[in-house]
């Protein structure tokens, strides 16, 4: 990494609050996202046993 | 057209159509996200007054505009229920609402951190602050009452009902920095005036809320589609499909 990448990375002053921020809300739809992928995996398991007892 | 949305409100076509739409979505939206976050972080310039801490605004900005623009839909999905009977509408507003949920905690928290190093304070009760905040728990109560009921029929008409009752906060969080003094700034941009920013934030600014608009219509639709076949799994198209993918 050369020194203006280092330059540009630090924010100045305000790097920890601007990472931060970046960082909670790439957490926030990193995890809205996972909870949508979760869900059709839940879904679909509970669907195959809703289907074979629907089935019996 | 109004034929082909008519189709689209039956749960089967929603589902055949958004399979298709479901990939360019979503890579449309990491692109549009990807290069708003990289170029409002790295190309664009630090502002004269704040220095780098505008940058939080590439996150802030967007998350507050679809933290209300997602209300506003779920208020438009509520008329479509309570009017029409659609039944994809009430199915749609408690799911809209998770993602409105997300957006407007991430407008509070970023807020909260941009105001820390600008105002000195984490948290004042500023009128477009508290407005925010009363958005947040609407969402909240919304959530809560979806989750309290077994009967998903009669869950959806009472959350559209609270849903329009809400609808009066909008006005007000937006109106609320010029019908107050407040030490939250005026609006960036609208649709109607020119943008009291320069083009080199006002680009990255606009990549990211489209980002964030597409990143909101990609969980969505995913978390509709997992609900649609959950509530249609007594219809024969849901077995098959199913039964299919066992196969």
């Amino acid at each position: 990494m050369n020194a203006s990448w280092v330059e540009l990375a630090s924010m100045g002053a305000y790097g920890e609050y601007v990472w931060s921020a970046y960082a909670i809300a790439g957490g926030i739809l990193v995890c809205v996202w996972v909870s949508a992928r979760w869900q059709r995996i839940r879904v679909r398991r509970q669907l195959t046993q809703w289907l074979k007892r629907a089935s019996q | 057209m109004w034929n082909f949305l008519y189709q689209l409100a039956s749960p089967r076509t929603f589902y055949r159509w958004s399979g298709l739409w479901l990939p360019w979505i979503a890579a449309s939206a990491l692109l549009t996200l990807g290069l708003g976050v990289v170029w409002g972080l790295f190309w664009a310039p630090p502002d004269y007054q704040q220095g780098d801490a505008v940058r939080i605004i590439y996150i802030h900005v967007p998350s507050a505009f679809l933290s209300m623009a997602l209300y506003a839909w779920m208020g438009f999905l509520a008329v479509l229920l309570l009017v029409w009977r659609i039944k994809l509408a009430g199915l749609l507003i408690c799911i809209v609402a998770q993602v409105g949920c997300a957006m407007a905690f991430l407008a509070l928290v970023t807020g909260s951190i941009w105001g820390k190093p600008m105002w000195g304070a984490w948290w004042v009760w500023d009128a477009r602050l508290t407005s925010e905040l009363i958005l947040f728990f609407l969402y909240v109560a919304i959530l809560v009452t979806g989750y309290a009921y077994q009967n998903k029929e009669q869950s959806d008409k009472i959350i559209a009902i609270l849903t329009l009752v809400g609808l009066v906060d909008l006005p007000i969080i937006h109106y609320s920095v010029y019908w107050w003094n407040t030490l939250h700034q005026g609006a960036t941009f609208s649709v109607f005036a020119k943008p009291k920013i320069h083009a080199s934030m006002l680009y990255p600014l606009l990549f990211t809320l489209v980002g964030f608009l597409l990143y909101s219509l990609w969980v969505i639709t995913l978390k509709a589609r997992n609900e649609v076949l959950w509530r249609e799994r007594r219809q024969q198209w849901v077995r098959a499909l199913i039964e299919g993918e066992q196969q």
